[in-house]
């Protein structure tokens, strides 16, 4: 008859094996004194490296943390990480707002145009707006990402795509973040609202496209487009947070004289950031037909 | 879910602290990383959540292994002297013989492999078959070969050291 192997006794006395093997090893155990032998012989094995290893303990055994203090800490790393990729996206916001579009033929035109619009009605069918084609402009290409994904000029649509989508996402797909903080997702105007988020936007603009981070509270990012072109993005968050950009959107601008700006407005808890290249008037022009909740 | 990794943690962050000394031997380095896999367990939740913690505590013992600033105090407390506590103590001589016996299978534990040494460690902090195999890639039924072979060695080397140590002393 076939002794049983060294490793299937280790498994056998580790009640590793399943019940079928258990019962045929103990059935053949019954009738051979050698394996029997053997048996005893591992299970001595065994219990003496239990006790070498029990001599491998800390002296003291420590106290444990309490579980919300692991969870504090927890939220802490979550946060920073948060912080991290929001830190990113706003950098890549501003060098987006500010490298973008083109020099303003007349920003008057825009704000014009803005104001003729019907203040009531998000999503204004494209028609009203004069179509790129009917206007040339030269071409100007974003920062960042200029090489990859140079920025033209958008049919002007209701919709929420737009070809200038993906030029920070590429940035932020890349952001070392967990799947759920940090990371900005597309919205369409339609679900958005229905969602019950709060869409900070220009009345009468077209929307090109609507980006949400949620985490703790929301921050979003709205891309809106005048009729002279210019892009126009609105960012809504809380005030913590959206200070800090406020501060380095005014260094940047005023660093560089672009003829880029920025305007923020502080409600509540929250705050409101518009920033284009258009002046500093005309922007609080668009600020002021931003409806606020 | 939250619940539990909660249950989890208080039913084995003394094992994941224990198999993480056996990989680092500074208690509060072991400590750290402990804690530290049970906050990233709370950011990944994972599915088998006890597996992944001792998984995790692997690869953060071995990141730390390879420091070499880990590897000097390593050595250090293989070859210096077990600490002398002052003589007060009343247990002090009971301590430095306990310290010996542990740096002995410490010793004897480093003549392991490295698979068979974390095998070994796997199992004692309660790991099954399964989980062991999903961990370091070996087949379930090569479990209990490699646990098999690495008693025997720690045994036998263990043994040999006791006893060259009582030749050296028989000589002095």
């Amino acid at each position: 008859m076939r002794h049983i192997p060294e490793e299937e006794l280790h498994a056998y006395l580790d009640q590793a094996l399943s019940r079928a093997q258990a019962v045929e090893i103990e059935s053949h155990l019954a009738s051979c004194a050698s394996c029997r032998a053997e048996r005893d012989a591992i299970a001595s094995l065994r219990d003496r490296t239990t006790a070498l290893l029990a001599t491998l303990a800390p002296r003291t055994t420590p106290a444990r943390p309490s579980w919300t203090e692991l969870r504090r800490r927890h939220l802490a790393a979550t946060a920073r990480r948060a912080n991290l990729v929001r830190g990113g996206v706003w950098a890549a916001s501003l060098i987006f707002a500010i490298g973008l579009g083109y020099r303003a033929h007349s920003w008057q035109d825009a704000v014009a145009a803005v104001q003729q619009a019907p203040a009531s009605t998000a999503a204004v069918p494209a028609t009203k707006f004069p179509a790129p084609s009917q206007r040339p402009m030269p071409v100007r290409t974003v920062a960042l990402s200029s090489a990859r994904h140079p920025l033209r000029r958008a049919p002007v649509t209701p919709a929420t795509t737009h070809p200038v989508t993906g030029i920070e996402m590429d940035t932020l797909d890349s952001a070392p973040s967990g799947p759920a903080e940090g990371v900005w997702r597309t919205e369409s105007l339609e679900r958005a609202v229905a969602s019950g988020l709060n869409v900070p936007r220009v009345a009468g603009l077209p929307v090109l496209q609507i980006q949400v981070q949620e985490a703790s509270s929301p921050l979003v990012a709205v891309d809106q487009q005048l009729t002279t072109g210019e892009m126009v993005r609105t960012i809504e968050g809380p005030a913590t947070e959206m200070a800090i950009l406020d501060r380095s959107a005014v260094a940047s601008t005023g660093a560089n004289g672009s003829g880029a700006s920025s305007v923020s407005m502080r409600h509540g808890n929250r705050m409101l950031l518009m920033t284009a290249r258009i002046p500093a008037e005309s922007l609080r022009a668009l600020l002021a037909r931003v409806p606020l909740k | 879910m939250a619940d539990e990794l909660e249950q989890l943690y208080q039913s084995t962050y003394t094992s994941v602290v224990r198999f993480l000394y056996r990989r680092v031997w500074d208690l509060d380095r072991a400590q750290d990383l402990a804690q530290e896999v049970f906050v990233r367990a709370m950011a990944h939740r994972p599915e088998k959540p006890r597996a992944w913690v001792f998984a995790v505590a692997a690869n953060l013992a071995r990141d730390e292994a390879r420091s070499a600033i880990r590897r000097k105090k390593h050595l250090t407390l293989l070859t210096n002297d077990p600490i002398v506590l002052p003589a007060s103590e009343p247990d002090a001589q009971e301590q430095v013989e306990q310290d010996e016996r542990m740096a002995s299978v410490h010793r004897a534990l480093d003549e392991l492999t490295p698979r068979d040494r974390e095998v070994l460690l796997l199992w004692d902090a309660g790991l099954s078959y399964p989980e062991i195999a999903a961990q370091t890639s070996l087949a379930v039924g090569a479990v209990g070969t490699t646990l098999a072979r690495a008693r025997k060695r720690l045994v036998a080397v263990h043994e040999r050291q006791t006893a060259g140590r009582m030749d050296d002393a028989a000589h002095s």
